[in-house]
């Protein structure tokens, strides 16, 4: 049995819940999950275009948006609602690049195996060695702050505040317990799953706190049996 | 299964800067853009009727890197009707590189724009527009 998602930046979450009912069901012992992106060989035009057909296409499409896009809206929407001026917003969505860009660094499978540290001294190199004005950069913060090697994407966000085009692929087995005993001595258990989706993101009113995020995350708890304050890490 | 607001109907008065929208009996809720169920309650009890037009920017961003077929920079907001519905659509009159945080808040009235049909979509489009009041 052969089956097919497409869930946009949820599609491999859907797939893993999907196969995690087969194997919970019964029905199946064993189930790959397997998924691909092939996005390098498009133009960003085109790359674009290809993503934002993750929105409505009646009537968000139209207006122009882009999946940056989307996500830019929703940093301008936060900021206003809590009152966090963009300045800090942004400088603590940097750390995060910062931070996301040092653990790439310590797995030899990341597409990027650079820290924004190690990018910053390789432009300073490159400039020093073509005998170009050398670039001053306090420090990592201003490397980013600098639209002329970080431009801007959809305003408030920067190059590295956005997820890179990639091509890649990732599998995941999931087994039935029993089954799991004669493949690994480190299973990975899964307690809970949860899924909701949403119509158009205008229709959500106010997004940044996404209906169907509260109720998927409700859904995965009520299953594991546990209250958010007994888990240990949570990840969306 | 029959739709009460359809989107021909819909943009055909888009394309005249009327929008029409979907009243619920049940809650008093508005859906717009037109859906087959009340957004807010899910109920089928609806009636047309046309919205001011008018609301209040909610939220924003200048795209900069576009999709193709569209060319950059442009603003593209969610605004926030009187009758309550949010909708998205392109802010218009407004430099690009003035468009800060302020923006939020402003009021707004709404007008349409007629975009072309690329390979991927079925012909063409229409959006809505957002110019600033006063
Ligand atoms: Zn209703």
């Amino acid at each position: 049995m052969r089956k097919g998602f497409e869930g946009v930046c949820a599609t491999a979450s859907v797939a893993i819940r999907d196969a995690f009912m087969w194997v919970a069901s019964g029905y199946n012992d064993i189930v790959l999950v397997g998924g691909t992106e092939r996005v390098l060989v498009m133009d960003t035009p085109y790359a674009t275009r290809t993503f934002a057909m993750g929105s409505d296409s009646y009537y968000e499409g139209p207006a122009g948006i882009t999946f940056p896009g989307v996500f830019a809206m929703l940093a301008h929407l936060y900021s206003h609602k809590y009152g966090i001026p963009l300045v800090k917003l942004k400088e603590q969505m940097a750390m995060v690049a910062i931070k996301n860009h040092q653990n790439g660094k310590l797995n030899p499978k990341a597409q990027f195996q650079a820290t924004i540290r190690d990018l910053m001294e390789a432009r300073i190199a490159r400039a020093t060695q073509r005998g170009q004005p050398v670039p001053t950069w306090a420090d990592e913060m201003e490397f980013l702050r600098d639209i002329k090697v970080n431009p801007v994407i959809a305003d408030p966000l920067q190059l590295y505040d956005c997820c890179p085009f990639s091509d890649g692929a990732a599998a995941l087995v999931l087994a039935s317990r029993d089954k799991t005993r004669r493949l690994t001595d480190k299973p990975v258990l899964i307690a809970g799953v949860g899924q909701c989706s949403a119509g158009p993101l205008h229709n959500q009113k106010d997004f940044t706190r996404m209906k169907a995020r509260i109720l998927s995350a409700k859904q995965a708890y009520t299953q594991a049996g546990i209250e958010p304050q007994g888990a240990g890490k949570h990840g969306i | 299964m029959e739709y009460k607001l359809t989107h021909k109907a819909y943009t055909s008065a888009l394309r005249e800067n009327r929008l029409l929208g979907l009243k619920c009996n049940a809650c008093g809720g508005y859906t717009v853009p037109p859906k087959k169920v009340c957004i807010e309650c899910a109920s089928e009890d609806l009636d047309i009727v046309e919205l001011s037009g008018r609301g209040e920017i909610r939220t924003f961003t200048v795209i900069r890197v576009a999709s193709e077929g569209f060319q950059a920079p442009y603003i593209v907001g969610i605004v926030e009707l009187d009758e309550g519905p949010w909708l998205m659509g392109n802010i218009i009159d407004v430099d690009c590189d003035g468009a800060t945080m302020d923006m939020i808040g402003r009021r707004v009235r709404l007008g349409h724009a007629v975009i072309p049909g690329d390979k991927y979509s079925a012909g063409e489009r229409v959006t809505a527009t957002f110019g600033l009041e006063n």
